[in-house]
């Protein structure tokens, strides 16, 4: 199984998550940095995504939109670190949170028998961004109040 | 402010808790319940409003708030979407992983 693990750290204000991959990692990286590749994989299956600017080079900027049903999601940021084909550091925006930066390190590591482990360490800004990132569902199991709220409001 | 940008704020999710749990409170018993200013609880009631969360109802001297239940549905079905993309996403990198390391054989 390749299980899909996600930790908060609220004190370094810090989500890390890891991802195991049954492919050699130069796969792996190539479907990180080729923007048609990307616009494949990186949105829900709901939404069409649009790569609208894919620089992987540091400073590079990036920018992608989920676009269904007239909603419109718009997220981007800028490339810090493109270190083939170890680690990609960039900076991810999602619009409506302007002042919730979070700079994000993709590791991309080699485990035997050709498969690829990634590790994604995001840093939030403040607490309120990662309350806020998570709350709004990034992690499953972060949804306690919702959960209340939800159950209460059934009532 | 949209929807979201309202909720990012654990206070306003607070907020928003206390009025569902009680079904509709005055502003002062919001105010009450919290140790931050009465002023500070009233921006906040007024980002919900406009974020159209809480409906607001004036009586006399109070103003009384509840919870506006239609959008809220709408939330939750958009964070139900949203706990699924990154799993999703990592499904559909594997997908794709698959196609390219077939294709690209010798």
């Amino acid at each position: 199984m390749n299980d899909f693990k996600l930790t908060v750290n609220k004190e370094k204000l810090e989500s890390s998550m890891t991802r195991e991959f049954d492919a050699p990692r130069e796969k792996v990286w190539q479907a990180h940095v080729d923007p048609k590749l990307v616009e494949q994989w990186w949105g829900p299956a709901k939404y069409k995504t649009i790569v609208e600017t894919y620089e992987p080079t540091v400073g590079g900027k990036w920018k992608m939109i989920h676009e269904a049903e007239g909603q419109r999601h718009v997220f981007f940021g800028e490339f810090k670190e493109v270190e083939m084909p170890e680690k990609i550091t960039w900076t991810f925006n999602y619009e409506p949170f302007p002042n919730s930066e979070i700079v994000e390190t993709i590791h991309f590591e080699e485990l035997p028998e050709n498969r690829t482990k990634i590790t994604t360490v995001s840093h939030y800004p403040t607490i309120e961004a990662l309350e806020g990132m998570t709350q709004s569902g990034m992690e499953a199991g972060a949804n306690e109040s919702w959960n209340r709220l939800a159950n209460l409001l059934a009532k | 402010m949209d929807t979201f940008s309202a909720l990012a704020d654990p206070n306003r999710r607070r907020i928003i808790e206390l009025i569902a749990s009680s079904g509709r409170l005055t502003a002062t018993d919001i105010s009450d319940k919290f140790k931050i200013s009465a002023p500070a609880i009233s921006q906040h009631l007024k980002v919900l409003r406009e974020a159209k969360l809480v409906d607001m109802e004036k009586k006399a001297q109070q103003r009384i708030y509840t919870i506006n239940k239609s959008s809220l549905d709408d939330m939750e079905g958009w964070i139900q979407q949203m706990k699924k993309v990154l799993e999703e996403r990592y499904n559909r990198l594997d997908t794709l992983l698959e196609k390219m390391t077939k294709g690209g054989e010798k």
